[in-house]
């Protein structure tokens, strides 16, 4: 048996999901652009799939289907529209597919300002506000931090924005909130928003970006014209099909899972308290799925891979081997040096109980002192 | 017909044992071409390939270039021994301007010319042809080559490109080689593999401290080894445990020498228990505390073998180069942590001494943790 709570990584494909996967790839394999009738009707399947994803998420705008998160990351950034001598404002702890592209835009001349985050990861909007001008052309800041699970306001960070200059076009990558926390992007006011598929129980190399109406891409790919033109390329059916009811599902199981998981918190914090120098990250305006403690004095990559010899699986943010630089996020969220290579993220899915949480909690206490004896300084 | 000229250099010098050596390379020849249709013929002092599909062609010569024992392949035309098909052959491949020369090589004696005349004869007929041409003896631009071989065949080529040298595989015992997924152990791999010696390689893995992926690297390592070595097998031995008693029981700055000292015992029963008679590292004199040769001094004790360190006298930029020319450069910079690199301790011993180590080992039940360690030996055939 695997303990899984690396569900921030990837997820386990749901049962119906994979029918509906099976269905669209073996019997309604029609490539929706073709003039018969059986395309047709799987045309008219993937707009239905397009509107159960705006429903789910209180959307009015459009939704191109990419091949995932980085993709939907990368169509959002290097496609809005540039301004010459335009800068860009990005939170700091975006994660890598935004971070990258986010660089990419800097390597051609456009001025990219990071804004500074708080301890627990979210990101402070008296500094983000404060780089936005009247050359801004583009606002960057996840939903959800993949790392800390900070919750970001991002209703009040993009008023604050579009108050200082509404011309200014306001990106969140939603990938680690959407299906996970409630989103109402009309409410939420972002003008893109993107999501990826097997975070939510479905396959992966599947995506989308949401787009406000109104607001128009330059196309990073060059083809049949399929998604207004935006993201050409034969649609992936099945894997936009499957997403659609993945997140139809998802969304309807936050609230049991906000109750269930809060429980999951509980277990773990009251586990822990009895381990010295073990701080969790992000208490307040977290997102329920995810735990990420800091332990000092350990390399978390190795208490990973102790978990992982009892078959119990969590993630480690980024790499921490000595021979890299130290990971970005934990530069910077101003922790102690001693922190510093300590970081363990627990990410929940529905499909973990009580019974694992807590066999994690023991075992991860066990391992925490287990390997502090061990590598310790005598 | 197209063939491979294949020439080997020091196997030539050999005297009554010469065919052994010969033999070995005929069979490594063959181990490297194995994914190949070919003939494989012994001519005197070179061996020719033919009969091998022309879209082949270029990958059979990087294989055999990668072949140890081979100093140079020439791909030719064989055309018959007579003045006109020579003739026609080498318009043919002449490059059409520039300053050349013709080179001719005669075993025929029957041949109605000599080589001078020869060479002569075909660089006239080259001049006439293409007015662009210009000779030039001493420094060419292009040379053509011409063979004319006993057996009525003549091979007509332009270009010779250096192979990697050394002795053939298996010519020169077994060694047990120390592969730590670093620069260096597999740039040592190869230089004893050059002066044939049939490689075996060690790996110390420290899972949980270190992870998969850093023994997937050194698969790969091996892997790209395996190009040259011929034949590749891995034992992997975990050293975490060893690792934790050291780190538990001994002075911490004297970690990495007495870690040394465990890995030479575990290499010298895995040596023997596989038929190899010396151990290979790739230390270099002096590059870290445990390369001094007192740290040296105190990890050779435990080994009775002949250690060989082919790069104890190479500088770090010297390996460096060898790595990228071997191919190994780009996968052993692959950040994951070594067995090594984990335990680190700040100020490791520079010059430590063996009855000091002894002394400190007392702590421990060496013979123990040696056979806990190769009792769950993992052997990877590549």
């Amino acid at each position: 048996m695997i303990y899984y709570f690396d569900n921030c990584a990837t997820t386990k494909t749901d049962d119906d999901v994979l029918q509906i996967l099976n269905r669209y790839q073996s019997e309604d394999y029609f490539n929706p652009s073709s003039l018969n009738k059986y395309s047709l009707a799987v045309n008219k399947k993937l707009s239905a799939a397009r509107d159960r994803i705006k429903k789910a998420l209180s959307f009015s705008g459009d939704v191109y289907f990419t091949s995932g998160g980085t993709e939907s990351d990368n169509l959002a950034v290097l496609g809005a529209k540039t301004v010459k001598g335009g800068n860009v404002v990005c939170n700091a702890v975006e994660h890598s597919a935004v971070y990258n592209a986010v660089c990419n835009l800097k390597n051609k001349g456009f001025e990219v300002r990071f804004a500074k985050v708080t301890s627990s990861g979210h990101c402070d909007f008296d500094s983000f506000l404060s780089l936005c001008d009247t050359n801004t052309f583009l606002a960057i800041c996840m939903h959800v931090n993949n790392e800390t699970g900070a919750v970001n306001d991002i209703k009040t960070l993009f008023e604050g924005v579009k108050a200082q200059n509404r011309g200014i076009l306001c990106f969140s990558d939603g990938v680690q909130a959407a299906g996970k926390i409630p989103v109402n992007l009309d409410f939420l006011g972002a003008d893109l928003y993107s999501l990826s598929s097997h975070k939510l129980h479905c396959t992966k190399g599947m995506g989308a970006l949401l787009v406000k109406k109104g607001v128009s891409l330059n196309p990073q790919t060059f083809g049949g014209g399929q998604e207004n033109g935006v993201r050409n390329g034969t649609e992936y059916v099945a894997g936009a099909i499957a997403m659609s009811y993945a997140l139809e599902k998802a969304v309807s199981l936050i609230a049991r899972n906000d109750e269930v998981f809060a429980q999951y918190k509980q277990c773990l914090v009251d586990k822990l308290k009895q381990i010295p120098n073990c701080e969790i990250l992000c208490e307040k305006a977290c997102s329920p799925a995810i735990f990420t403690i800091v332990c000092a004095d350990i390399k978390g990559e190795v208490l990973l891979h102790m978990l992982e010899q009892e078959d119990i699986i969590v993630g480690h943010g980024s790499s921490c081997s000595s021979k890299s630089k130290t990971p970005r996020i934990i530069n910077e969220l101003k922790l102690d040096k001693r922190y510093h290579e300590g970081l363990i993220r627990i990410s929940f899915s529905k499909y973990n109980t009580y019974k694992e949480v807590d066999f994690l909690a023991d075992r991860l206490c066990h391992n925490i002192l287990r390997l502090r004896n061990i590598m310790g300084a005598k | 017909m197209k063939a491979i000229i294949v020439r080997y250099s020091e196997i030539f010098l050999k005297g009554n044992n010469k065919s052994f050596f010969e033999s070995a390379l005929a069979e490594n020849i063959r181990m490297q071409l194995s994914n190949f249709s070919y003939s494989l013929k012994k001519m005197s002092s070179r061996f020719v390939v033919r009969d091998f599909a022309e879209t082949d062609s270029r990958a059979i010569m990087d294989a055999l270039k990668n072949t140890f024992g081979v100093y140079s392949v020439s791909i030719a035309d064989e055309v018959n021994s007579t003045f006109e098909e020579i003739e026609h052959k080498c318009l043919e491949v002449s490059p059409r301007a520039g300053t050349f020369k013709v080179t001719a090589n005669r075993a025929d004696k029957t041949f109605p010319m000599n080589s001078m005349e020869l060479a002569g004869e075909l660089g006239h007929s080259l001049l006439n042809a293409y007015p662009d041409l210009s000779v030039d003896l001493r420094n060419p631009e292009n040379v053509v080559y011409v063979d004319v071989r006993e057996n009525g065949k003549c091979f007509v080529y332009s270009h010779v490109e250096k192979a990697v040298n050394g002795m053939p595989v298996g010519t020169a015992g077994r060694g047990l080689a120390l592969l730590s997924g670093g620069i260096d152990s597999p740039v040592a791999i190869y230089m004893m593999a050059k002066r044939g010696m049939r490689i075996r390689a060690l790996h110390f893995e420290s899972f949980p401290f270190t992870s998969l992926q850093a023994k997937e690297k050194v698969l790969s390592l091996a892997g790209i080894l395996k190009k040259y070595t011929m034949k590749m097998s891995v034992d992997i031995v975990n050293f975490a445990e060893i690792q934790t008693q050291i780190h538990e029981k001994c002075d911490e700055n004297y970690m990495i020498a007495i870690m040394r000292r465990f890995m030479m015992r575990i290499a010298v029963i895995l040596a023997k228990k596989n038929s190899c008679g010396a151990v290979i590292t790739g230390e270099s004199l002096g590059q870290v505390a445990s390369q001094t040769l007192e740290s040296i001094t105190c990890s050779s004790a435990v080994c009775p073998l002949p250690v060989f360190r082919p790069l104890i006298g190479f500088d770090k930029d010297e390996i460096v180069i060898l790595s990228k020319q071997i191919g190994s450069y780009e996968t052993s910079i692959l950040p994951y942590e070594d067995c090594c690199t984990i335990f680190l301790p700040k100020s490791p011993v520079i010059h430590p001494r063996l009855s000091d180590i002894e002394k400190m080992e007392q702590a421990l039940d060496v013979d123990t943790l040696v056979q806990n360690a190769i009792s769950k030996l993992e052997t990877v055939e590549i």
